[in-house]
């Protein structure tokens, strides 16, 4: 790995310091990416000219970093997604989805509790008072115990709420750091903890980008179970793809929990990033679009709209006639594929999508009015009207007149 | 019933008329399905009382409680008087 940022210092005690990709985050973190000093970006440029091709993670990292610089900025490389996603994919993905979305969750908890405690000084600018991160270490910890039957660390349940609901205690927040699932692979820690490349230095601009890389997560693993339903319908088995939709209501649902821990961020700490964030938008979110297209094509005003504008590729794919629940579902429906009882249960699963996907909009809907008042969207939209009218959207608009 | 809880219903249930757009004849006995609050609405809510009221409470508390009664109720057991 190059020696990058000269002047970047050494922060966190459990930070490996000989690992420049960390001390560069550190640096970002300190002074915020969109005020890098010109000789660190100089530094930076030539330490990527001089390595480049030599490290996969290096060149992906430097890439997000010198967004701006490059004149590439955008939601992709502000999350950072480069660095992170590359351990969801491949042929034998290191992770599931769901349990990077837990890593990711744990690491914004540890971040609040060490700075709960003075045990860092990253991001300093309007820390959150100590009632508000017990708020936020609450319903985080919630979400983390409401994916799995065990606490993380097999800590029990009960105990892992009580000891949220007093971080300020410092016993307390040293139990919960010891008790917050981590990655054990080297090569997934290290993705993880150089993935917070904030634009400012405002304490919750992490939780901002631990959120919405969280959902990221969530719209990969509706990515797979949306493939794995079409599979279901195309190869007739309905019980498959009844599976696959229902568990995809589920995720979405669960998922809708992140809005809540998102709910504590500071408004006025928002309104002062995103003023660096402009073009840097989840509208630009390739998975989630490949959700909704895996769902069904959308209508032509949508296509041909904003929310597609911005992604192109998926524009283009989706005028294709791609494979979609929607498309299986007519032909499976055409080829008589299932029984009366299964295709109750298969229309019930797809209501039961749409429903969720209804309420995460309404919810989205909701925080963003409050978030945001009247300004425009950083995604060059008009704002909260845009989400107002794409809530009379449906998933599955096309499916309804098969029944 | 007393001035207190009397009190705190009110300011609450102005405040959720005013910031939650829920129908002007919402009562202290609307449930919440009955106005649509759902999860984030609960955390919102008990994010704008703990500043309040300078007291700790749970969205999980705030479902319980099941309305603008409920809360004043649970918000006096706390020992808050009013704001
Ligand atoms: C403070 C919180 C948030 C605000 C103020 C906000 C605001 C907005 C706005 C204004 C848009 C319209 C596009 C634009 O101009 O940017 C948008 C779109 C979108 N947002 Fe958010 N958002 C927030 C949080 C989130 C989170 C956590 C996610 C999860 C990934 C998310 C996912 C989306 C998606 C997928 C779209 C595209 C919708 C479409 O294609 O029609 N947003 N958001």
């Amino acid at each position: 790995m190059p020696e990058t940022a000269s002047d970047a210092k050494t922060g966190g005690a459990d930070l490996d310091a000989g690992f420049s990709c960390l001390r560069t985050t550190e640096h970002v973190q300190r002074v915020g990416k969109h005020f890098l000093d010109a000789g660190v970006v100089s530094d930076l440029v030539a330490a990527r000219a001089k390595w480049a091709g030599t490290d996969k993670l290096a060149d992906a990292y430097l890439d997000c970093l010198l967004d701006k610089y490059d004149g590439t900025y955008s939601y992709t490389t502000y999350l950072a997604l480069p660095v992170l996603m590359p351990v969801l994919s491949g042929p034998r993905p290191r992770l599931r989805a769901g349990d990077l979305t837990a890593y990711l969750m744990a690491d914004l908890l540890r971040f609040e509790l060490r700075a709960l405690h003075g045990l860092h000084d990253l991001m300093p600018d309007g820390r959150p008072s100590p009632a508000m991160v017990r708020k936020r270490v609450t319903l985080g910890v919630r979400f983390l115990l409401s994916r799995s039957s065990a606490g993380p660390g097999g800590t029990d349940q009960a105990d892992l709420m009580a000891l949220a609901r007093a971080p300020q205690n410092l016993e307390n927040a040293r139990q919960l750091l010891a008790a917050l699932p981590r990655s054990h692979d080297p090569d997934t820690a290290m993705r993880i903890s150089a993935s917070v490349l904030p634009v400012d230095v405002l304490h919750d601009e992490y939780l901002f980008i631990r959120v919405l890389q969280s959902y990221e997560t969530v719209f990969t693993a509706l990515v797979g179970l949306l493939q794995t339903a079409v599979r279901g319908l195309m190869t007739g088995r309905a019980e498959t793809a009844r599976e696959a939709l229902t568990e995809a209501a589920d995720c979405i649902l669960l998922a809708g929990r992140l809005f809540s821990v998102l709910a504590t961020m500071s408004a006025e700490a928002f309104r002062r990033f995103r003023t660096f964030t402009e073009g840097a938008s989840a509208i630009q979110s390739e998975h989630y679009k490949r959700f909704e297209l895996l769902c069904g094509v959308p209508r032509p005003e949508r296509l041909g709209s904003a929310a597609f504008d911005n992604v192109p590729s998926l524009q283009t794919e989706a005028r294709e006639n791609p494979d979609t629940v929607t498309h299986a579902y007519h032909r499976a429906r055409a080829d008589k594929l299932f029984t009366t009882a299964e295709w109750e249960d298969l229309d019930n699963a797809v209501d039961g999508l749409e429903k969720a996907h209804q309420q995460w909009k309404t919810t989205h809907f909701r925080l963003a009015s409050r978030m945001l008042g009247g300004s425009p969207g950083t995604g060059y939209t008009e704002g909260v009207p845009y989400l107002e009218h794409v809530l009379d959207n449906r998933l599955f608009w096309a499916v309804r007149g098969d029944r | 019933m007393s001035m207190t809880i009397l009190l705190l219903e009110r300011q609450i249930l102005d405040h959720i008329v005013e910031k939650f757009a829920v129908p002007d004849d919402t009562t202290p006995g609307t449930g919440w399905e009955d106005f649509g609050f759902d999860s984030l609405a609960l955390v919102e809510l008990s994010l704008v009382l703990e500043k309040k009221y300078a007291v700790q409470v749970d969205d999980v508390e705030l479902k319980e409680a099941s309305n603008v009664a409920g809360i004043a109720a649970l918000l006096v057991s706390k020992g808050v008087s009013s704001a």
